[in-house]
């Protein structure tokens, strides 16, 4: 799901485009508070340490 | 002793699946944060929330306990790190962002895109497994 979902983004803006944007993306939810980052951490601590919080 | 058995069981249970299958009120709640739609996305917890609520609860006979408890459990797990109502309101970028920092790293969203480290129990997964290492061992046949 996610990845059809990345693979739809990407297709869309280009591949350089595309991390741009999401880096941008992710500054703004940073801005707005949301721990967020691009890429995302996918080490299993952090992911689970951080759904716990949630 | 339990707890390695209850390790046994998951292991095989995960192995047995093969290639790791979309549970449908996690893509459906996926589906509703990629539309921007928070009220498909509660109707998808409500149901995720329906299905572990009919499954086996804390307390109850272990040898009742089937490895879709788990999955229900799992998948409620995940859909509940999407509930956030304003984020729905941000742009596609904005929500897709999100969705991969929370959700990415469970393992019912990964698929065999990524191989994180091993699964760990987050809240409803983790009252059964808490529950089972409580239990009393199931009682011998005479």
């Amino acid at each position: 799901m996610i990845k059809t979902w990345r693979d739809d983004l990407e297709k869309r803006y280009g591949k350089d485009q595309f991390d741009r944007r999401m880096a941008a993306a992710a500054n703004s939810l940073t801005d707005r508070g949301i721990d967020a980052s691009w890429p995302p951490r996918m080490d299993m601590d952090y992911v689970t340490e951080r759904a716990r919080k949630f | 002793m339990r707890k390695v058995g209850l390790a046994v069981v998951v292991v095989l249970g995960l192995a047995s699946c093969g290639q790791p299958k979309f549970e449908p009120h996690v893509a459906g709640a996926m589906q509703a944060m990629r539309d921007g739609d928070y009220k498909r996305y509660d109707a998808s917890k409500t149901a995720a929330q329906h299905e572990v609520d009919d499954g086996w609860q804390p307390g109850g006979d272990p040898c009742q306990l089937q490895a879709r408890d788990f999955e229900n459990a799992g998948a409620l797990d995940v859909v509940e790190l999407l509930d956030n109502e304003t984020v729905f309101k941000f742009s596609e970028d904005m929500r897709f962002v999100y969705t991969a920092n929370v959700a990415a790293g469970t393992a019912s969203t990964i698929g065999n895109t990524f191989t994180p480290e091993p699964w760990k129990p987050l809240g409803s997964a983790r009252k059964i497994v808490s529950a089972m290492d409580r239990s009393s061992p199931p009682t011998p046949l005479s």
